[in-house]
């Protein structure tokens, strides 16, 4: 994920130079194939990496700058390639096969299972051999990891993932209609990918929205279609992933302040967003503030709460709250008791 | 975590009067949808929790209006009279 961030960011690099990742993945498999083969040809190498000649010399001079923390000459790698033959020396560090505690690999078992589930992975084949070999390692220590499942939003179409991966990869706009359940709206945009996270169980895109102008992110199972545009998705330099750590909700200092009572059963409010202040009060309910930009949300919520929860402030938002539910109710006035699923009959207003 | 909790309960079937542009998220979920007129479509969508889903009804404000049935339709109104400023409620 980092790798396809920072080369989102970076900008183009020109289609002919690799990216560090296949560099540094050939360099690990290089280390313990010439140690395996002292003294072959830099030819024979060459075309067993499917590289140049000329390459394998630049991954040596870069080897030989190789090895464990200090920097002296005795924790480097030694490579000597004068010749045109290979012979490579004091590479311990990276020949060394891993070896892992019981619960690291417990921990990287349920790991990648979460991550086979992924759809649209370009890289399965390697997690499932991986899968293999660890779990053949740690025996019986892994049979109660069948019992452990990570449960990855299911719910996000598989194709909404895959899209998304490969716009990723292939550096292109996309064009999305999205659900805003919070406004009740379908929008459509256009977005430059800058990378695919599961934050709380949830698939989330985060990209620079060229609607917004600014950074958003998307939940994977709010997306009604997605398009890959023949556009460059770059995003600007200013884009900037958000640091999700707190959740993905992350409110401003600049943002609305609204005090909210809430009654018993709306306590658990406090909890599912993020608020500034609580204090409880004696008949088990609370009195929170929070900061939101958009208050729409709230008015829903506060719909949805009914008398388990007020807004005292501000008085504007809960005039809002009033009014709305009052228009709702019009609907039901007069026809109370009715209710035949005709429904032919539009409410006046 | 925990990715769902099994509701043991027998669907039943609620019919929704829903403004245009609005409730996307239960038109999504509708099983039957049929425009009545400019001003409004009907949707029939499955619910298993009563209380759950007028909850997530009343979210919709003015945009969607419970036809039936009855136990539904009671609930949301209860709801929506409870956000009714306290002056208003009480009396």
């Amino acid at each position: 994920m980092n790798a396809k961030m920072q080369s989102a960011q970076s900008g183009h690099s020109s289609a002919a130079s690799e990216s560090a990742t296949t560099r540094l993945s050939r360099l690990l498999t290089m280390v313990p194939w010439l140690l395996n083969r002292q003294g072959v040809e830099i030819d024979e190498a060459a075309r067993e990496f499917d590289v140049t000649p000329a390459q394998v010399e630049a991954d040596l001079a870069l080897l030989f700058l190789c090895g464990t923390p200090g920097g002296y000459h005795g924790d480097l790698i030694e490579a000597e390639w004068e010749s045109g033959r290979v012979y490579l020396a004091n590479a311990d560090a990276i020949n060394r096969p891993l070896r892992l505690g019981v619960d690291e690999a417990l921990a990287l078992i349920v790991g990648l299972r979460a991550l086979a589930a992924v759809p649209g992975i370009g890289e399965r084949e390697a997690v499932v051999r991986a899968l293999a070999k660890l779990e053949a390692a740690t025996g019986s220590a892994a049979a109660g990891t069948a019992r452990i499942q990570v449960i990855i939003d299911a719910e996000a179409g598989a194709e909404n993932i895959a899209a998304a991966n490969q716009a990723l990869a292939a550096h292109r706009r996309i064009h999305l209609r999205y659900l805003v359940p919070g406004r009740d709206e379908t929008t459509e945009r256009d977005v430059d990918p800058m990378r695919l996270i599961n934050v709380d169980a949830h698939w989330y895109l985060e990209g620079w929205c060229h609607r917004a102008e600014d950074v958003r992110l998307f939940r994977l199972d709010r997306i009604e279609a997605l398009a890959i545009l023949d556009e460059d998705g770059t995003p600007p330099s200013i884009a900037e992933p958000r640091d999700l750590d707190a959740g993905v909700f992350t409110p401003r200092a600049d943002d609305q302040l609204v005090r909210l009572a809430l009654g018993p059963e709306a306590v658990w409010v406090s909890d599912y967003y993020p608020i500034e202040s609580i204090e409880r009060t004696t008949d088990g309910g609370a009195v929170i503030d929070l900061r939101t930009a958009d208050t729409a949300w709230l008015r829903r919520l506060m719909w949805q709460l009914g008398s388990q929860a007020t807004v005292l402030e501000p008085a504007e938002l809960a005039r809002e709250v009033d009014l709305g539910a009052r228009a709702a109710l019009e609907a039901y006035a007069g026809a109370a008791g009715s209710s035949e699923p005709d429904g032919s009959t539009p409410a006046s207003g | 975590m925990i990715s769902n909790v099994t509701v043991d309960r027998d669907p039943g079937e609620a019919f929704l009067r829903v403004r245009p542009g609005a409730g996307h998220s239960l038109r999504r979920q509708a099983s039957a949808v049929e425009e009545l007129n400019d001003s409004w479509s009907l949707i029939s969508v499955s619910y298993t929790d009563t209380e759950a889903f007028a909850a997530e009804i009343c979210g919709f404000g003015p945009d969607v209006v419970v036809t039936g049935p009855a136990e539904l339709r009671e609930s949301v109104i209860r709801r929506l009279t409870g956000a009714l400023s306290t002056d208003e409620a009480a009396r």
